[in-house]
């Protein structure tokens, strides 16, 4: 099939600026010249039947039905090198262990709030910030055991880190199915591609979550809000694939600070709970006392160390868009390094002469929801029209500590194939990174791409897709 | 001053109560403003400890037998020392305190209210008079759940609504402050003693605001518990299956250590 090329100025995944193929994309280039269009139509078919069937979907909020829908699935494999790959590894590590590192410090002794880094009112006035989190004492200091960094590549050819995901991270059942969807598409392809193995993700995710309990040989749960919820399909996956029990708050209870699961031979302790719901909702004593989601007590036990919760409770307080420009000096501050992977340069609107700055350049900005997630609540200024200026130039002014601003990235392009056939689309990057005796993590991530031609939103809620993606273990094919 | 606290609290249900679990802030700590010389927490069920994230002592109880009544009880002797807040005994930074909640959050007409207060005691002191102006105190008209919004429209309320509406107003205008419940010596007979009020961070020193009593400082308030809002100090909050409706009521005595009851 015939590939359309990337626009000029766009880094494009596969071909270079000179349109010559990229070291390792090779194999995937001859590929995708000597497949036809009908080849590829018909495994796309075979793939949506195979997805349905599996249940793998997702609910979008906000939408009438509440509907389960397929997230697009693309064929066309985006591309890592194996040297692109160590460098965001150890940016990775760094960055996730810094973020824990804060995370203890602001919920014990402040020291970078008293070193002057961050002030004071930034962490502790944010509405994520759990003052029940209070001196409370965790397993190994981690917070964040689970995390999903955010990364789009420039097109400097840079990865620049876009947003961190410390609530609970989701996405790494699409990362694992889509790797499965291609290998039983295209076993071919595997045969002769040094393509980074994904599926031991769930092995890791369990020594992870046993590894935040000091108990030998703890009891470990997935706790989800139920069948409603968005991302249950990979609640349920992730459970199966560990081999735990999947539970709703109704299943646990909590006696003298302890809690247990309703099993058929009686209760059974249960030392760590991966709790795919919010802060607010774990415990109606303690937070939402509407929530009929999570369980009665619970907080009282966490507090007491008598059970852990992955990820912990106030880790939204890091992932926070207000909190993200500090990142940086976390690492510097914590581990005395430079930081390895790049941040995307951010106007803090609460600041006056960066707010005027945003109001003067709206047009060719992005403007974010401080508290927001999704792809909602946010302006893309060249793709806006005249009143949705007008719009968030108003909300700018009436509460501009809630947003934050920057600049129009230009997303990198990978080819996908798309109603007009094989043309180049923008996507990003979400590996899982895992915090427990150590640092680990599988080769790779969830890549997002947006279908929509020129689009930059990946998000699956809005029209977003997916693909698998390719970390090479050798450069040279 | 010495002074001996007793406080009922007596919850019947039209139909047992399968179970119930309950997170009890009834027992006061020891600070520099008051000295806990005995004090005793009587509860039907199974208790465990702990204290949260405000420092606060927690008892939680569980009864997983059919009940159709709970009845709680709190006694014991605190001494007010006279001494003034200071800044210490807090676990945080203050600016934890400047963030609203959903109990708190200011409305536009709170908004336009505050803009008219500064961050000083004199400035807020004249804001306390004009919310216990505004909001007119009248028990049983509203409720726990209820908003600083919603209080500020209807009002009315009680020394929990007026708390929550001073603590609406001062966040607004970007002074911290905390919500704190317990009991009040008043020698008038019949004013509640289980009671709410504020206390506002300015500058250098926590200042208590008693909107209902319109008093700034706590010579008579002994300090059950502390938080954002009514949630986080309330002194009772459970959940429990069963039970039909519930019917609560509260007795609660501060007399001074030595007289007769």
């Amino acid at each position: 099939m015939q590939i359309q090329t990337a626009p000029e100025g766009l880094y494009d995944e596969l071909f270079d600026g000179d349109n010559r193929v990229r070291p390792g994309c090779r194999l995937l280039k001859q590929w995708l010249t000597e497949s036809d269009e009908s080849l590829l139509a018909e495994k796309r078919r075979e793939a949506d039947v195979l997805f349905q069937r599996l249940g793998i979907t997702f609910n979008v909020y906000g939408e009438d039905q509440g509907a389960d829908r397929l997230i697009p699935f693309d064929l066309i494999p985006r591309v890592i090198s194996a040297a692109d790959w160590q460098k965001l590894q150890s940016g990775l590590r760094q960055r996730v262990q810094a973020l824990n590192r804060f995370l203890f410090d602001i919920y014990h002794d402040f020291d970078i709030v008293r070193a002057g880094v961050i002030s004071a009112e930034q962490v502790f006035a944010n509405p994520q910030y759990q003052p029940g989190m209070q001196k409370l004492k965790l397993p190994r200091n981690l917070y964040a055991h689970i995390a999903g960094i955010d990364l789009i590549r420039h097109n400097d050819g840079d990865f620049y880190v876009l947003e961190d995901n410390l609530r609970c991270p989701s996405g790494v059942s699409y990362m694992l199915e889509n790797r499965r969807m291609m290998m039983r598409l295209f076993p071919e392809l595997f045969a002769r591609a040094p393509v980074a193995p994904v599926d031991h993700y769930p092995n890791l995710l369990g020594e992870t979550l046993r590894a935040a309990s000091l108990k030998p040989d703890p009891t470990v749960v997935v706790l989800t809000p139920g069948r409603f919820n968005s991302a249950y399909f990979e609640h349920a996956f992730l459970a199966r694939q560990m081999g735990i029990e999947l539970v709703e708050g109704a299943d646990l209870f909590v006696r003298q600070n302890h809690v247990y699961m309703k099993t058929t031979v009686g209760p059974q302790q249960v030392d760590v709970i991966y709790r795919r719901l919010d802060d607010d909702f774990i415990d109606p004593l303690s937070g939402n006392p509407d929530s009929m989601l999570g369980v009665p007590g619970l907080y009282a036990a966490y507090r007491s160390g008598n059970v852990v919760l992955a990820n912990a409770m106030g880790t939204g307080v890091a992932d926070d868009k207000s909190i993200y420009p500090y990142v940086p000096d976390m690492i510097r501050f914590y581990l005395g390094e430079e930081p390895i992977l790049r941040n995307v340069p951010t106007w803090q609107c609460r600041k006056p002469e960066d707010l005027s700055y945003v109001l003067d350049n709206l047009a060719s900005l992005v403007v974010k929801e401080t508290q927001g997630a999704g792809g909602y609540g946010m302006l893309i200024g060249p793709r806006a029209s005249k009143e949705e200026l007008s719009h968030f130039r108003d909300l700018l002014k009436t509460r501009p500590d809630n947003y934050i601003a920057q600049p129009t990235l230009s997303l990198s392009t990978c080819p996908t194939f798309v109603e007009a056939g094989i043309a180049p689309r923008h996507l990003d990057l979400r590996p899982f990174v895992l915090s427990g005796k150590k640092i680990q993590m599988v080769p790779g991530g969830l890549t997002r791409v947006a279908l929509k031609e020129g689009s930059l939103v990946v998000n699956s809620s809005q029209g977003g897709g997916t693909k698998d993606t390719w970390v090479l273990e050798d450069d040279q094919c | 001053m010495k002074l001996h606290i007793r406080h009922d609290t007596i919850y019947r249900y039209d139909t047992p109560t399968q179970n119930s679990l309950q997170y009890l802030r009834l027992t006061p700590r020891n600070t520099p403003q008051q000295k806990v010389l005995s004090w005793e927490l009587t509860t039907p069920g199974e208790t465990s400890h702990m204290t949260d994230g405000f420092g606060n002592q927690v008892t939680v109880m569980t009864m997983d037998k059919p009940v159709s009544e709970i009845t709680l009880t709190a006694e014991g002797v605190v001494d007010l020392t006279g001494k003034p807040l200071t800044r210490d005994d807090s676990p945080f930074p203050p600016q934890v305190f400047l963030r609203s909640t959903p109990l708190t959050e200011a409305d536009a007409d709170i908004r336009a209210f505050a803009c008219q207060f500064s961050a000083n005691k004199r400035s807020l002191v004249r804001m306390m008079n004009r919310i216990l102006e505004r909001i007119r105190f009248t028990p049983g008209v509203t409720s726990v759940t209820h908003t600083a919004a919603e209080a500020f429209t209807q009002g009315e309320g009680v020394c929990q609504d007026h708390t929550h509406i001073f603590i609406a107003c001062c966040r607004h205008i970007g002074i911290p402050v905390r919500y704190v419940s317990g009991y009040i010596h008043t020698f008038s007979e019949d004013h509640l003693v289980t009671h709410a009020w504020a206390e506002a961070w300015l500058g250098h020193n926590w200042h208590t605001f008693d909107v209902v009593n319109l008093l700034n400082v706590a010579e008579s308030h002994i300090k059950l518990a502390t938080g954002l809002d009514y949630r986080d100090a309330a002194p009772v909050r459970g959940v429990r299956s069963g039970g039909g409706t519930e019917h609560l009521q509260t007795r609660a005595w501060v007399t001074m250590a030595g007289e007769n009851q």
